[in-house]
């Protein structure tokens, strides 16, 4: 095989004599799950702009939810029982906040945070529910702790809708740091599967570890030495660069015990194409999962506020720019040609959107995980996008799938509504009340506790977790 | 119309009307304050005290490959393979967002190492070499030289003198590694020890960092900078690397901080070099980004000429070229900052000049100062750059142009759209109607949209470049109507007909100056300034740049000789 000659192929080999200092916990020990004996998974699947809600939301409730245009790849697919809809749920309390950003960037900062945009960008509570999960298992022997992925670039200047880029566009924060977004299949598999590669003698491979662990060590004092010496704000940054040395050295220790339950694959090639692009970024997760090389991951179909061309999936439209076409108007209710046009183009993407999200949890479900079961059975993964209605940039009745059950944790194989008669009307009807209604830090709270992870709230949003979708 | 949506543009009249007003009153700025520094004649007073305080920063992307390019004089460029820095404020110096990462550590040592290897593998007699290893402390173990070598090393790396304690530390990590069992049996132990050292120094907070001390961290106190601090963030903010010889050697002289001379002889030295200034500071102020996002996504059935990858790309390349050349002339020659706006010249090469409808250069391979006197061409706000940036993938989009002449060249941003838009066509739109007519029938479609799209001059800006469609080009007619450009702004009474018209106002309006003060300030001190008071200070620094010539230069000279570039503070906790 020919491979990147990286030092790191060494750690398999030296793995019987590497001893690393402990590490201090990131959360509360206490609040930590014992390692499961099967792996417990996380999938964050995020496109953007929303969707049609009136083609999307099935109007019952129940397990034989009847099938909507733009849900239908979901309900014609042989997962459909695995999968849940969940409706009358929000986070409108985040995405209405008067900022000088917009509706997009509203929403995806919260999105897997519950965290406003409008705290600073570096506030230490600006912590995700993917990283909150991997750092719970950390310990549990996968060597990448998470791997954050995006099918579109990352803007790494200007303004993202009138905020930091980074709140539009990264998924996965850790206490005010945004973790890394990775844009080609490549460069993930490079974060996943470079540090198996057999090669040096033993004898070398233990010199050269000491040799780094040596030096991670020292830079951890460092880093330490500084932290009295400075004010607030600067010691978060110290921290941030501390703890960032320790899960180095945790992934090292991870790395060096690790025994992957598969055959690595094979490099992926170097494609630019959206739909090459986002078949090998979903056999990379599935293949990850497969061979337990991490067990949280984000992936982002389509950015924040995404105005992809769509022109392949269209021909003969007229519009085809997903941003575009997602502004199709409700105001316009008069017969309105170009309305009814961009209205067309926007369901029929965001229809291919959930078909990807069914071909995502289709390749889930056809590997066999370790205790006989599926992968998919023992994941829960969870889809939606930064706003609900496209045209309306609203924050609430979000169009929430999920799939998996988590190993028996969660419920699935309903459609399960907050709100009573199901909501399916068009959000220019007006922001809706009810105290039945329940928050996307809800959710997540009931998520962390499949994952034995027991914090009392989440976010801004987050304060009791849903029974309804707990067994 | 929905409860919320009434809500919300009216929020949007209340925070179009604030913005301008905002910016454009000078009236709270007498008072007290700290005498102004330089050259001002001491007759102004700072208006408000040096607001805010800088979040440490580490070093981004490309300061750490311009750095070790310094540091080690290597051709690599580790940080390419670095995961990607986050911008605040829409530019990658901020500290409070960029980032660290476990994936980011991971990356630092791996370039760590290659750099190290790299050094110990160049012959004895290569000069770098033989400057950072200059005694052999690796045959035997040799305390006196390793300890040289570490400080040496670390001292250039560090920007400043290297602490007692730090080069202890440093040594005794030499030592460690060098004696452990697993090393002690290799053929030269020692060898691992000057890795690890040397790694060690590659790897810590004052190399990584832009690490500057405050005395008191918890009292809001200004106070000055130490000379190497200062020098390590003049070098930065003009070059983007770390200080060269000459310069370290004044900060250790002190002569930087205590002689005017010296410090003007040394910006005038660090701006020779202009690419990072522009290439950084200029590709990031002006969103050169939205240019490589539209190139992924133009439509080819629309402008043919950029149907094929390396058409595009080299097009957009010129494109940038172009405003990146003009940026450096700007500060190359002193005339006043505002002929950003007005300038009668641009830089073209053979393919641009063709796309502009201008005779092309007689190297049609080289970007070529050329006159626009006499074309339809004035200043930043008729290249390509800007034109092509703003654009949809089939067409120019008149109020992004608007939009961004508000935000990046007043700094007076338009809040965002509101949702809900209705679509630009609606079915009252006549078929091939121009933009103008178009836009006209969406206010008339949602009157209350009108309030910022009006009352900013957002749509008059962007109508004044109606001449030029989606990718630059010059056009008289749209969809087969005349194109008119005349407008008339939220004042009622100033009337403008096309770019030059509308680049004359704008740069009469007192807005730029302190918005390119604003933007090089978030750029070269990594300064966020949303939460505090750094507009108003911008803009009196931008007063004091207009007494001394008003150039871009000066400007440059007034941030690096202002208290906020030379001071620094703690926080309360």
């Amino acid at each position: 095989m020919t491979f990147d000659p990286s030092r790191r192929r060494f750690f398999r080999n030296a793995a019987a004599t590497i001893s690393l200092p402990f590490l201090p916990s990131l959360m509360p020990r206490s609040a930590w799950a014992a390692c499961p004996p099967t792996p417990r998974r996380f999938l964050a699947f995020s496109y953007g702009v929303g969707t049609y809600i009136p083609d999307f939301t099935p109007p019952t409730t129940g397990p034989n939810w009847p099938s909507t245009m733009i849900l239908d790849p979901i309900a014609k697919s042989p997962q459909r029982s695995k999968v849940l809809i969940l409706t009358g749920i929000d986070d409108r309390k985040l995405g209405t906040v008067p900022s000088p950003a917009g509706g997009h960037a509203h929403g995806a900062a919260p999105f897997l945070t519950q965290v406003p945009v409008t705290y600073a960008i570096n506030d230490t509570r600006r912590s995700s529910v993917d990283q909150i999960i991997a750092r719970s298992i950390a310990t549990c022997g996968p060597p990448v702790l998470s791997l954050s992925l995006s099918v579109e670039r990352i803007r790494t200047s200007g303004s993202c809708d009138g905020a930091d880029c980074a709140l539009s566009d990264s998924m996965s924060w850790w206490q005010g740091a945004a973790q890394p977004t990775y844009t080609t299949a490549q460069a993930a598999w490079d974060q996943l599967y470079k540090g198996f590669e057999p090669g040096a003698s033993k004898v070398d491979a233990e010199r050269r570890l000491k040799l780094r662990t040596s030096v991670l060590d020292h830079v951890a004092g460092e880093l330490g030495t500084l932290k009295p010496k400075m004010s607030k704000s600067d010691r978060d940054k110290v921290d941030s660069a501390l703890t960032s040395v320790r899960e180095y050295e945790q992934k090292l220790q991870n790395l060096s015990k690790a025994k992957l339950s598969c055959t690595i694959p094979a490099r992926p090639a170097s494609v630019t194409d959206q739909r090459m692009s986002t078949e090998l970024m979903m056999e990379l997760i599935k293949v990850a999962f497969q061979c337990d090389a991490t067990r949280v991951m984000t992936f982002r179909l389509t950015r924040t506020g995404s105005n992809l061309d769509y022109r392949w999936l269209l021909p003969g439209a007229q519009y085809t720019l997903s941003h575009d076409v997602s502004h199709h108007s409700f105001r316009a209710r008069s017969p309105d040609p170009v309305a009814a046009a961009k209205l067309d183009s926007f369901k029929k993407i965001s229809q291919w959107k959930m078909s990807q999200l069914a071909a995502m949890i289709g390749k889930l479900d056809s590997v066999t995980d370790s205790d006989g079961k599926t992968i998919l059975d023992n994941t829960v993964v969870y889809s939606s996008s930064e706003i609900a209605c496209g045209s309306r940039h609203s924050h609430w009745d979000l169009p929430v799938v999920m799939a998996g059950s988590l190993g028996g944790k969660l419920v699935t194989g309903q459609h399960i509504s907050f709100v009573n008669p199901v909501p399916v009307a068009s959000h220019m009807d007006g922001n809706p009340t009810g105290a039945t209604r329940r928050t996307i830090g809800d959710l997540f709270l009931s998520v962390l506790r499949g994952f034995g992870v027991t914090q009392p709230t989440f976010g801004d949003t987050g304060t009791r977790p849903i029974n309804e979708i707990m067994t | 119309m929905s409860r919320f949506s009434s809500w919300s543009c009216v929020l949007l009249l209340a925070s179009c009307a604030g913005g301008i007003g905002a910016e454009q009153d000078p009236g709270g700025m007498g008072g007290t304050g700290v005498p102004g520094m330089g050259g001002t004649g001491g007759t102004k007073v700072m208006p408000v005290a040096v607001p805010g305080r800088l979040t440490l920063r580490r070093l981004n992307k490309d300061e750490y490959n311009n750095t070790v390019r310094d540091l080690l004089k290597t051709a690599k460029q580790p940080a390419n393979a670095f995961p990607e820095d986050q911008a605040g404020d829409g530019f990658d110096t901020v500290g409070e967002a960029l980032s660290f990462s476990a994936d980011l550590v991971a990356a630092l040592e791996v370039a760590a190492s290659d750099l190290v290897d790299e050094l110990v593998a160049r012959p004895p007699t290569d000069p770098v070499r033989m400057g950072f290893l200059p005694c052999d402390a690796v045959s035997a173990r040799n305390d006196a030289c390793a300890r040289q070598i570490i400080t040496g090393f670390a001292q250039r790396a560090f920007r400043r003198p290297v602490q007692p304690d730090e080069a202890t530390r440093l040594f005794a990590l030499w030592n460690k590694v060098a004696a452990a069992p697993e090393v002690v049996t290799a053929p030269q132990p020692q060898s691992f020890g000057l890795k690890a050292a040397l790694m060690g120094v590659l790897m810590a907070p004052p190399f990584l960092f832009h690490l500057e001390m405050d005395p008191n961290p918890n009292t809001a106190a200004l106070h000055p900078l130490t000379a190497f601090e200062f020098a390590s963030r003049l070098s930065y903010f003009l070059n983007a690397t770390m200080p060269d010889p000459a310069l370290y050697a004044e900060a250790e002289s002190g002569a930087l901080l205590r002689d005017p001379m010296v410090l003007k002889k040394r910006v005038d030295a660090l701006l020779g070099n202009l690419k990072t200034l522009s290439g950084n500071f200029a590709t990031q102020w002006l969103n050169f980004d939205d240019i490589d996002e539209l190139n992924g996504i133009l439509d080819p059935r629309v402008f043919p000429m950029f149907a094929t990858a390396a058409n595009r790309n080299a097009i957009t390349a010129g494109m940038k070229s172009e405003t990146l050349s003009f940026f450096s002339s700007l500060v190359t020659e002193a005339k006043p900052v505002e002929t950003f706006l007005t300038a009668d010249y641009t830089f073209l090469n053979g393919r641009l000049a063709t796309l502009y409808g201008m005779s092309a250069p007689a190297n049609p391979n080289a970007m070529t100062r050329t006159p626009t006197t006499g074309t339809p061409r004035v200043g930043f706000l008729t290249q390509g750059s800007f034109l092509f940036g703003t654009s949809d993938p089939s067409r120019g989009n008149t109020v992004r142009r608007g939009a961004f002449v508000l935000s990046r060249m007043m700094c007076t941003p338009p809040p965002p759209p509101p949702a809900d838009v209705p679509p630009l066509e609606a079915a009252k739109v006549p078929k091939n109607a121009t933009a103008r007519q178009r836009l006209a029938v969406h206010e008339n479609t949602a009157p209350d949209c009108r309030a910022c799209h009006l009352i900013t001059d957002m749509d008059a800006y962007g109508l004044s470049f109606e001449n030029f469609d989606g990718v630059g080009a010059y056009r008289t007619m749209e969809n087969g109507s005349p194109i008119d450009t005349a407008v008339t702004l939220a004042d009622g009474k100033t009337m403008l007909n096309g770019p030059r018209d509308l680049t004359t106002y704008l740069a009469q309006d007192g807005r730029f100056a302190p918005c390119v003060t604003r933007n090089l300030l978030t750029y070269g001190l990594g300064w966020k300034f949303s939460a505090d008071e750094g507009p108003a200070y911008a803009t009196w620094l931008a007063s004091l740049a207009r007494d001394r010539g008003n150039s871009m230069r000066s400007i440059l000279d007034v941030i690096i000789e202002s208290e906020a570039f030379r001071t620094r503070r703690g926080e309360a906790p």
